[in-house]
């Protein structure tokens, strides 16, 4: 009797379960996301690197943090409610600024292009091979399309390409060649020309391309997207693609909401990749497996400590100086950042740009750690130190309010080690955390003394430079308009910037050089390290090209299952 | 029993006056945040091209800083049921972008809260009327310990241990990224499987205070007056126990339950981090990092009505569980 009652007591209990399990999936799935392309039917492959033989689809798994927020549209002109990482793998612009060695491949141009004599025409001859995946013709009249979209939508000109002294006008001649002309030389066109995808015509112009959705992206590039929902955006091998059928069916890139989730994932094999996204305390761990890799590059994004010049102590270049000497870099990058980014170089300019980089600085004596030295600058400048071992000088103590990431572990350690050595050189911090966004928010508008964050430049030098020309600056309480946050202004560095805005390729290189110097010397900012990587995995898949971003399409479109 | 007309009226002038009050503070808190959402994409995008910040207030009909005017094309829109345009998920309408996200929240907040008072409610129960007992020790023992520890551990705990060693669950995400090829009964196993280490996770942090509660306020209604009366009466020990004593302390619980329901909407951030799993939790969140001012609104609106509603619920409810609340 007890038993009989007992098996009914269970047999509630399970009903109640599967009532519950049933809710929360009749809920969920009709909130399941649209999927243009998806299948109709048929079985899914039982791992994510099926075996190639026996017809099923080889999968490829590359992880990252997609939001919600980034899943709202695929139109490659908008900023954002898009994953803009998504674009590479889709879409292509006529060149690829290849980040591992500063160069640019041609991609939708058939070469590097032609300049005019005089500087103000750049003709690109384009790839015959590429068309859309739609089996459309890819023309000129394409790329001339995406230009004069950007003209006449100016929120869509994020680098002012239509600006002043820059694109008069954008012309096809025939089917296969684009002549940029310009108002006046502009030696970066190419570099700028690597930031736009080129979008069909014949779908777009139907449109308004600011508020486009664009749920079905059609592009020229090595993956054709197939479907995307709450786990992953689902994309399959485009067989037609210009530069080769890649040769795994499907790249599936799985969506996460944070950085160690995604690490987990890697470490268990379940994704193969990263676009770079990495927990970086959990390295180690994930390098234990001799099948794991990462992949180490200058990149474009600079990390380091942003100095307000605007407030009263760190006007002083002497004491930028000494904040500059008190960090020991390459400590930094060892235990902060597990090894894993390249030492900045002090005159700012990431080491992606290759020989335009100023070498000389890196092993330059005078901006190696030295606390001694920092000591000596602060006291031969009249500073002294105070009851509580900090320096003061006509009463401004040398305390500041010091700015890190929240709920970003490596941060907070650099950060800490970082405020450590400054208190060796008798300067007083006071850490302060605030979210990404919001550090970005402060910097802006300046109402800050110190903050750790990254700095990240368009793929141009002149661009990467032009964050500490004084027209990029505002006063404190005031939003920036560009990048230098750090209110710095110098008139022989703005001089020397609009020199080299339409100088030649070997007068640019030398003011690069003396730009770079007196940066290094006046100390606006305390550059840290760069840091590009993408993490990925030999278990499953090889072939990868590592002469650029591992997991960038270039690279999965030449991988091969094992 | 017959409800008080006025009661009722009372209590429904009280939502109305409250959510009034949510509608003023949810316009006016997000504008607190510095820094303005347009300049903060055209410094971060476009160099900070003037330009662009400008056309991109446009865009988002931020053009006239007035606060008086954006209150009142708010309160224009809300009566019109537009809860605006998302700016982050620009062109779509803030109301798409919530409905999207809130049917994961309600799924796996609503189905763990009802599993843990459940749940909660048995074992309080059990302890209370065998207090001292091993079953009893245990499950203060085990409420205590889960109390102290953050929900985000007992969620890496769950993944580490039935995810990466056992492999008996998925590590996160709401289904398998083989979804949209999979047959009807197949989503829906898909979509469960992924539930079960949310849900649990969700039920077990909240577990201890639900038993906690119960327990502690049966063992006083236990030995109260009444129980004694009710015993001397002659009435049997489970018409005591359950009609006198559960039903006394049920009360407290009751209130903790509809107040549950009521957050359920908002969803719940941390679970959704650590489970890479879709919500309305995360995406409040983003909105609150990206100042996008509809989406934060719309989301703190939804919020603030469910609880209101719930309220509302529990308050008409209320006198039918508790007779002497209707003759205020």
């Amino acid at each position: 009797m007890r038993t009989m009652r007992n098996i009914q007591k269970w047999k509630k209990t399970l009903a109640i379960g599967a009532v519950m399990a049933m809710t929360v999936a009749s809920l969920a799935a009709c909130s399941s996301q649209s999927k243009p392309n998806a299948p109709s039917s048929g079985s899914a492959p039982a791992s994510s690197a099926a075996a190639a033989a026996g017809g099923q689809t080889v999968s490829y798994r590359l992880g990252d943090i997609v939001n919600p927020e980034q899943t709202n549209n695929f139109n490659p002109f908008l900023k954002t409610g898009n994953y803009a990482p998504l674009f590479d793998y889709i879409y292509n612009s006529l060149y690829y600024f290849n980040p591992v060695k500063g160069e640019l491949i041609p991609r939708l141009a058939a070469d590097a292009g032609t300049w005019s004599g005089d500087g103000k025409s750049f003709t690109v001859k384009l790839n015959s091979q590429a068309k859309w995946q739609d089996g459309e013709a890819f023309t000129a009249n394409d790329v001339v399309y995406t230009f004069q979209a950007l003209k006449e939508h100016a929120a869509l000109d994020y680098y002012r390409l239509w600006g002043d002294n820059r694109l008069k006008d954008v012309k096809a001649a025939g089917d296969d060649t684009v002549t940029f002309e310009l108002s006046a030389p502009f030696p970066s066109l190419p570099n700028y020309l690597s930031t736009v995808y080129i979008v069909p015509e014949h779908l777009f112009s139907k449109e308004n391309p600011e508020t486009f959705l664009n749920k079905n992206p059609i592009g020229t590039g090595a993956f054709v997207f197939q479907s995307i929902n709450e786990s992953a955006i689902i994309l399959k091998a485009n067989a037609d693609y210009f530069g080769g059928a890649p040769k795994i069916g499907e790249l599936v890139i799985q969506r996460f909401k944070d950085s160690p989730g995604l690490t987990l994932a890697l470490q268990k094999g379940e994704i193969q990749g990263s676009t770079g996204t990495l927990a970086m305390p959990s390295l180690p761990k994930l390098l234990e497996n001799k099948d794991n890799k990462l992949q180490q590059y200058p990149g474009l994004s600079t990390y380091a400590v942003i100095i307000n010049n605007d407030k009263p102590g760190l006007k002083d270049p002497i004491v930028r100086k000494a904040i500059q000497l008190a960090i020991d870099k390459k400590e930094l990058v060892e235990k902060g950042e597990m090894g894993a980014a390249t030492i900045g170089n002090p005159g700012f300019l990431s080491q992606g740009f290759g020989d335009l980089v100023d070498q000389t600085l890196l092993d330059n004596p005078d901006y190696q750690t030295n606390i001694d030295k920092a000591n000596e600058l602060l006291t031969g400048a009249g500073y002294k130190k105070n009851g509580k071992g900090v320096y003061e000088k006509d009463g401004v103590e040398l305390s500041f309010v010091y700015y890190t990431a929240a709920n970003a572990p490596a941060q907070n350690k650099e950060a800490a080690m970082i405020t450590d050595w400054l208190s060796k050189v008798g300067i007083g911090t006071t850490i302060k955390m605030a979210t990404w966004p919001e550090l970005t928010s402060i910097a802006v508008a300046g109402n800050y003394d110190l903050i750790q964050n990254g700095i990240t430049v368009p793929p141009d030098p002149q661009a990467a430079l032009e964050v500490f020309h004084s027209k990029m600056t505002a006063p404190i309480g005031q939003n920036t308009p560009g990048l230098n946050w750090m209110r710095f202004r110098d008139d022989q560095i703005d001089a020397w910037l609009d020199q080299a805005s339409t100088a030649s390729a070997a007068d640019r290189a030398g003011l690069y050089k003396q730009i770079q110097d007196r940066i290094a010397e006046l100390a606006p900012v305390a550059v840290l390290y760069t840091s590009g990587k993408a993490p990925y995995s030999e278990t499953k898949f090889t072939g990868y090209d590592t002469t650029v971003p591992a997991t960038s399409a270039l690279s999965l479109s030449q991988v091969t299952p094992k | 029993m017959r409800i008080q007309p006025a009661y009722v009226a009372r209590r429904v002038a009280f939502a109305a006056a409250t959510l009034l009050a949510a509608i003023v503070m949810n316009f006016l808190l997000p504008r607190l945040i510095a820094g303005n959402p347009a300049e903060m994409i055209a410094s971060q995008t476009a160099l900070g091209s003037p330009e662009v910040a400008e056309a991109i207030k446009k865009q988002f009909g931020l053009e006239n800083d007035s606060l008086l005017y954006q209150f009142k094309q708010y309160l224009v829109q809300l009566a019109h049921g537009n809860l605006g345009i998302s700016y982050f998920n620009y062109p779509t309408p803030v109301s798409q972008v919530l409905l999207h996200a809130l049917p994961w929240t309600l799924g796996i907040v609503l189905i763990s809260t009802l599993l843990s008072y459940a749940a909660g409610w048995l074992v309080g129960i059990r302890g209370a009327l065998k207090p001292g007992t091993w079953f009893d020790n245990a499950a203060l023992a085990v409420s205590f310990f889960i109390n102290s520890v953050p929900y985000f551990w007992i969620g890496i705990l769950l993944i580490l241990l039935f995810g990466y060693k056992l492999d008996w669950f998925p590590m996160g995400q709401a289904f398998s990224v083989e979804y949209d090829s999979l047959s009807a009964a197949g989503k829906l196993r898909s979509i469960s499987y992924h539930a079960v280490l949310p849900i649990v996770s969700l039920a077990i942090a909240s577990l201890a205070s639900h038993i906690l509660v119960l327990r502690n306020n049966l063992s006083r209604a236990l030995t109260e007056d009444y129980m004694v009366l009710a015993r001397a009466k002659g009435l049997s020990s489970r018409r005591r126990t359950f009609q006198y004593g559960v039903r006394n302390a049920f009360l407290p619980s009751f209130t903790g339950f509809m107040l549950s329901l009521g957050h359920v909407v908002g969803g719940a951030i941390t679970m959704e981090i650590v489970f890479s799993y879709p919500g309305i939790g995360m995406l409040t969140y983003n909105a609150i990092l990206n100042h996008d001012y509809p989406l934060i609104q719309g989301a703190f609106l939804m919020i603030a009505a469910s609880i209101i509603a719930v309220n509302l619920l529990a308050d008409l409810i209320y006198p039918f569980i508790d007779p002497r609340v209707n003759l205020d």
